[in-house]
């Protein structure tokens, strides 16, 4: 998945160099023409039309717009973009486009002194300026400074979004039963949700099955016998393909990220990055010894250790590192596997040279006895995980549909709950659950996706 | 004196020989038969090492820390000796604070006086003069509807209906929040006492260790939670028991009336042969295999597919092939071989004179088999039958494949419902990374050991009752 | 068979006419015939109710089973795609080392099957899209191309490798798994359950025979999630404790040894009260003359006693084997998952055995439309063919040792 939203954005980048290189001669244009004219815009074109704004972006301004491209808009679901261009959503749209827009002439070289902007939505937008570029909220910033008459773009490749806020959820006027079964990753995080709507007063049934993805998408899908199913991976497109032959159109929300560690002893705490081509390398058994990784490293054995071959974790790294062969991984040499991830961190953090990987979650109670490693200069973090920067990480999510919602409001009403607590869950402190949030813009989405599909008839 | 003839000689050389071969072999045999006794102390301390191991991790030591400190809500007195109005003042106190905390004070109202069940319509359609009709309430709150009462009005209406003690149990609950964020066995707890409080103070300073059963009233009796210091095996219980009763309604009619057939009724035949072969394979098919059969069975083709295991026929919607009926069906076919074989024995046991006695003074063969046979067997068969019951109460596997591990907000209260069983709970908690849940695992094999020896003594009691009424008869 | 009984019910209503004449004028009368009927039919069902559970259990697993075999199994080419290729595109590039993609064979990319239906030049191939019910759909450069083949049954019952997600069906590791772990439980529950049972059937007083028969009686009756939690709690630490020396870590948190012991404790209960049956059905008379020729107990016991109950004993032996077999849960728990060292006699070592794989898959990770979840009925077909194997075996050296002294 983020693999993939590399690539689209390498190639984007790719088009509007060219693009934009006839674009900046045009300075008598507004913003709106300049955007009409380029090409690449015409969903946001559309949607400023849609929203009204039109005349408010030929106006004097100035202004600063943050524009996604329709490479971007083409991120968002096309159901969400229909229900923001329903006439009676239109002040919603405005809301959103209006995020987009800060007032003043801000430049990119006073962009990357700034922490925030406040929008002419309201709220503000956060600006992280990096070695990679500039980052607003979720969306990195491709192109800079575009001027026009009235102000200056900035192409950005994700739509941002403000707080979108769901009708409020009354646990205690909620009835009926809610079925939900699938990932054992997300199960912990199904299952304190349910045990908070019923806290806040739900008197009926939500069974939290955890059986696996598979079997969740079986139930959800072939049976057609659960309204939710929990995924620790995106659904496929066979899964689809049962859905859809019980008139059930799936869409997942995302809720959570789950990165995994890459860690070593501290004995061998001179192995501080890896690339992927490295770890590839090095779990295929290919290197024998440190020294061939690195020339600079010490000619320590390396030794192996890994989750057992049916979790997520395996399955997960198996697909990122070595695109879902198992074969190399399999019959490296001398590689320990262990469903314990407790059998893991002792084997890791006891044997000079070895590596090994598990959930983040396992790493910070024992942050102690070992080193987190970067993989392709990135180290997991909060910021990285959510932003899916770091490649070891993998999205969470819950699946369901708009007809299940609205035949049960009781499944619409724990789907609003999940997204509006499952983010406060996470995190290594006792008694949470050890994954990371969802960014804003994700998490927005979401919502938005929520009030789409609850509202199509 | 004479020597001895060599004949004598040599016979008292044999005597003495054959002796020491004797005493050679009783030692040898001594030796053996402390062996057997051997094996049977084997076996005792595989039992008691298992019971050991269970209990060791059921009581031990913890550490326990409050999300409000008690000292912080009352410092000069103890909490639990407050006044109810001092109570009352402290939820409403932190309810007015807390981000949700009116959604609490709300459900903690109609939980404990109107009743988790109460129609939502009600809840947010009435005023409160009709929701509390013949209870205390303040008139000034008379008109408003739920929903409108603020936080202390709602502490104010619970204040005047329930007792001082169930004020402190929901300010130890929604304000304290005990939490146990590390445990210790029971044995490291008696040798490593002083290791284990340099730890913790190190860890959580200020909180105390102290000893704690992780088996209470509190456990069987409260509802599942997703952490291990609060959750409770109540769903898991009431599963367990829906499943056994059902699974007795089922079972036996089905067990007992095939062991009449074969006993009473049938010929020897190739068809009775092929019977009791297959009765008795049935009783060594694995278990897992019955969930396979169960799954693709009760849970798809009755109840996907015909609509009749997920009630969807009776007009239920809400719920899917993996009920209470799904599980029971499959337990019954699991423990039907095992219920057969007993009541064959139990019937087989019955002494012939009682049926020609019978069918001497007329009766047909089903009066017989009804008035005479049955009610000399039963005890036999109670027995046979309680015995296989507790089978099916220990069973996890077919049960992991029809249902699998689950989490449920509320009671099962139907054979439609969705289970959660105490031995899949068991399951489940063995494999939850957190380690204390391995102490809710084992507070939870107590209780499924404690039914069992209820059922053992429920056989034991019946045989004897009926044996008795036999005798006297 | 019911025409008979049909015929024998006509006899005896004839047979009883008179009877019922006299009867009619004493005033004693037959109940109606019809109710007794109606009972013996219902009986029959019940009765019958056994065999369809058999016909259920083997159709179940025969259907399951079949769609294994009948499907295709993908091993790795070591070749991938050269570059990106969209869902309409029906020329694409595959990298020229490793295996041969012959003409007419089915190829998997991702999710999707392909048919190659030419390949013109070296690494370049015409296909038909989504084929096998599968849909067509962009793959990105460098995605795995897998080779189609089925599973035979040759391969799945001598196979040495079970590696379903690289195409690799052998059930002999999974196998290898079981024997280990019920050999492990046999080595434990056969010499001791034999030796109680000698020693409840011979040397005890009814003193010591009040106290262990309940031992047993509650040993057989705890849970078998229970013995896995105390497997991985209690026999675990303890095998770790005595076999890891330092950094030599030989007994990892889930083995086989833990398991198969235990399994073996839970075992000593149905070996020993199956075998003091067999031991208290030997006749007296062998005991007197043994002892009136003075042998000592041993010697009564070894000589006389264990030759006569042999076969009761087997019987015994076998169904404990049979047990063990089937035991899912403890090794569930304990003995781990993926026996990805194949086919190893190191008890210490973790592995699956055939119950705890189709346990683990049939409430894991793997997606219901694959080949790894089909495979779960076929590996449940084989382990019910071995067990009614050795239940009928069980059951026929029972029948035989029946047959002596009946």
């Amino acid at each position: 998945m983020f693999t993939k939203r590399l690539i689209s954005v390498i190639a984007l980048v790719a088009i509007l160099m060219t693009s934009f290189a006839a674009v900046k001669a045009q300075g008598g244009d507004t913003l709106v023409d300049v955007a009409v004219k380029n090409g690449s815009f015409k969903t946001l074109v559309a949607a400023v039309e849609a929203a009204g704004l039109v005349d408010t972006l030929k106006g004097a301004g100035p202004f600063t717009v943050f524009a996604p491209t329709d490479e971007a808009f083409a991120k968002v679901p096309p159901m969400v973009l229909e229900y923001l261009l329903m006439p009676e959503n239109k002040e919603l749209l405005a809301k959103i486009l209006t995020y987009h827009v800060v007032p003043g002439k801000v430049l990119a070289a006073d962009v990357a002194t700034m922490t925030s902007a406040t929008t002419v939505e309201g709220s503000d937008v956060t600006i992280i300026a990096g070695e990679a570029g500039v980052k607003v909220n979720s969306a990195n910033v491709v192109i800079t400074d575009v001027e026009a008459s009235n102000g200056v773009i900035h192409v950005i490749d994700n739509v941002i979004l403000p707080a979108i806020t769901l009708p409020e959820v009354d646990p205690l006027a909620v009835k009926g039963n809610i079925l939900t079964a699938g990932s054992s990753t997300v199960f912990p995080v199904s299952r304190a949700v349910a045990d908070l709507f019923r806290n806040e007063g739900f008197a009926d049934n939500i069974e939290v099955a955890s059986v696996g993805t598979g079997a969740g998408f079986e139930r959800f899908c072939k049976a057609g016998e659960t309204d939710i199913a929990n995924a620790s991976r995106a659904i496929k497109g066979s899964e689809t393909e049962e859905c859809t032959k019980i008139e059930r159109d799936p869409f997942g929300f995302f809720v959570g990220v789950d990165a995994l560690a890459v860690v070593v002893g501290k004995e061998t705490s001179y192995v501080t990055n890896l690339s992927k081509a490295d770890l590839a390398k090095v779990f295929s058994g290919e290197a024998k010894t440190w020294q061939e990784v690195n020339p600079e490293w010490p000619a320590d054995e390396i030794k192996l250790f890994s989750p057992g071959t049916d979790s997520g974790t395996f399955d997960y790294f198996v697909e990122i590192i070595f695109e879902k062969k198992k074969d190399p991984i399999l019959n490296a040499p001398g590689i320990q596997f262990s469903e314990d991830d407790n059998v893991l961190v002792q084997g890791v953090a006891g044997t000079k040279g070895a590596i090994g990987y598990f959930g983040y979650a396992y790493f910070a109670p024992n942050a102690d006895k070992l080193n987190v490693i970067s993989v392709e200069d990135v180290a997991p973090s909060l910021e990285s995980a959510e932003s899916g920067k770091y490649p070891l990480s993998r999205p969470l999510f819950i699946y369901t549909t708009a007809k299940i919602m609205q035949e049960k409001p009781q499944v619409a009403a724990f789907v609003n709950y999940y997204l509006t607590v499952s983010n406060d869950l996470y995190g290594t402190e006792e008694g949470k659950i050890g994954y990371f949030p969802v960014n804003s813009d994700a998490l927005n989405l979401n919502k938005l996706a929520f009030l789409a599909l609850t509202a199509a008839k | 004196m004479t020597t001895a003839s060599p004949t004598v000689q040599s016979a008292l050389e044999t005597m003495t020989k054959a002796d020491r071969q004797l005493r050679k072999r009783n030692a040898r045999a001594r030796r053996w038969s402390a062996i057997y006794l051997g094996a049977c102390i084997f076996a005792l301390i595989g039992l008691i090492l298992l019971f050991g191991t269970v209990l060791n991790n059921m009581f031990g030591v913890v550490v326990k820390t409050y999300a409000v400190p008690p000292s912080q809500l009352s410092p000069n007195q103890a909490l639990e000796n407050l006044s109810e109005a001092e109570l009352g003042a402290i939820l409403s106190d932190y309810f007015s604070k807390q981000n949700r905390g009116i959604q609490r004070a709300r459900v903690l109202v109609r939980d404990n006086l109107l009743g988790k069940n109460i129609d939502p319509a009600r809840l947010s359609g009435e005023p409160i003069s009709s929701l509390f009709a013949g209870r205390d309430y303040p008139p000034e709150v008379a008109e408003l509807k739920f929903s409108e009462l603020t936080v202390p009005q709602l502490i104010q209406l619970l204040e005047s209906s329930i007792s001082q003690s169930q004020l402190y149990q929901m300010v130890v609950k929604d304000v304290l929040q005990p939490r146990i964020p590390q445990s210790w066995t029971l044995l490291e707890g008696i040798f490593n006492w002083n290791r284990i409080e340099t730890e913790a103070q190190a860890k959580y300073p200020g909180e105390a260790i102290m000893w704690h059963s992780w088996f209470s009233w509190a456990f069987v009796s409260s509802e599942l939670t997703s952490d291990p210091s609060t959750t409770g095996l109540r769903m898991a219980i009431v599963g367990t028991v829906y499943i056994l009763i059902l699974t007795v309604l089922i079972s036996i009619p089905l067990g007992i009336g095939a062991a009449i057939y074969l006993e009473e009724y049938a010929k020897h035949s190739r068809f009775t042969a092929l019977l009791e072969t297959v009765i008795r394979n049935l009783a060594g098919v694995p278990s897992i295999i019955y969930g396979m059969l169960g799954l693709a069975l009760f849970v798809r083709a009755l109840g996907d597919d015909a609509g009749i295991t997920n009630g969807r026929v009776f007009g239920i919607t809400d719920t899917n092939g993996r009920t209470i009926l799904s599980a029971s069906l499959t337990m019954s076919l699991l423990i039907l071989p095992v219920i057969i074989i007993n009541s064959q024995e139990a019937i087989r046991a019955v002494p012939a004179s009682l049926r020609e006695a019978s069918y001497g003074i007329g009766a047909t063969r089903w009066q017989t088999v009804w008035r005479t046979v049955l009610p000399a067997g039963l005890p036999g068969i109670l027995t046979g039958v309680i015995l296989s019951l507790a089978r099916a109460v220990g069973e996890t596997a077919p049960l992991l494949v029809v249902g699998g591990l689950t989490f449920l907000t509320v009671d099962p209260n139907s054979i439609f419902s969705k289970f959660s069983v105490i031995p899949i709970q068991i399951f489940s908690w063995t494999s939850e990374p957190n380690p204390q849940f391995k102490n809710v695992a084992a507070a939870a094999i107590i209780t499924l050991l404690g039914i069992l020896l209820t059922l053992n003594a429920a056989a034991i009691i019946l045989r004897q009752r009926y044996s008795k009424k036999l005798r006297g008869a | 068979m019911q025409s008979k009984a049909v015929m024998s019910e006509i006899k005896r209503t004839a047979a009883s006419e008179m009877v019922r004449q006299r009867n009619e004028t004493t005033g004693l009368y037959r109940h109606p015939r019809l109710r007794e009927d109606l009972i013996r039919i219902i009986l029959i069902a019940c009765a019958s109710i056994s065999i369809l559970t058999t016909i259920g259990i083997v159709a179940v697993l025969l259907t399951e089973s079949s769609r294994f075999f009948t499907r295709l199994a993908f091993t790795d080419t070591n070749r991938s795609l050269v570059e990106r290729i969209e869902a309409e595109a029906t020329l694409i590039q595959i990298t020229l080392e490793g295996e041969n993609l012959p003409v007419g064979s089915i190829i998997k990319v991702g999710e999707e099957d392909l048919l190659i239906e030419a390949a013109p030049q070296p690494g370049s191939f015409q296909v038909k899209r989504g084929v096998e019910g599968t849909t067509a759909e962009a793959h990105p450069e460098g995605a795995a191309v897998g080779l189609a083949r089925p599973v035979t049954l040759g391969e799945f019952l001598t196979g040495t490798r079970w590696q379903p997600e690289i195409g690799h069906f052998g059930i002999l590791p999974l196998v290898n798994s079981t024997l280990l772990t019920s050999f492990l439980a046999m080595l434990v529950a056969g010499p001791i359950g034999l030796a109680v049972a000698i020693y409840l059937s011979e040397y005890a007083s009814a003193r010591v025979r009040s106290v262990i028969k309940p031992i047993l009686e509650v040993l057989a009756g705890i849970p078998t999630v229970v013995y896995g939690y105390f497997a991985l709690t209690f026999m675990t630490t303890l095998l770790r404790a005595i076999f890891n020396r330092g950094d030599i870590e030989l007994v990892g948190t889930y083995n086989m040894a833990s398991a198969g012991l235990v399994m073996g404790l839970m075992i000593v209960p149905t070996i020993s009260s199956i075998s003091e049956d067999a031991l208290s059905a030997v006749p007296r008379s062998l005991r007197e003359a043994s002892y009136g020729l003075g042998a000592t107990r041993l010697e009564t016991v070894v000589r006389v006693l264990l030759p006569a109950a042999l076969s009761g004993i087997l019987a015994a032996f076998i169904l404990g084997i049979s047990r063990a077999v089937g035991e899912t849960m403890i090794v569930a728990i304990a003995a781990g998952a993926g026996p990805v060292r194949n086919l190893t006699l190191n008890p210490l070592e973790a592995g699956e055995t055939m119950t705890g794989h189709i346990a683990r898959i049939s409430t894991g990770d793997v997606s219901f439309g694959s080949l790894q979840y089909n495979s779960i009925f076929a590996i449940g077909l084989t382990l019910f063919v071995i067990t009614l194997l050795l239940n009928l075996g069980s059951n026929w050296v029972r029948r035989r040792f029946r047959e002596v002294y009946a």
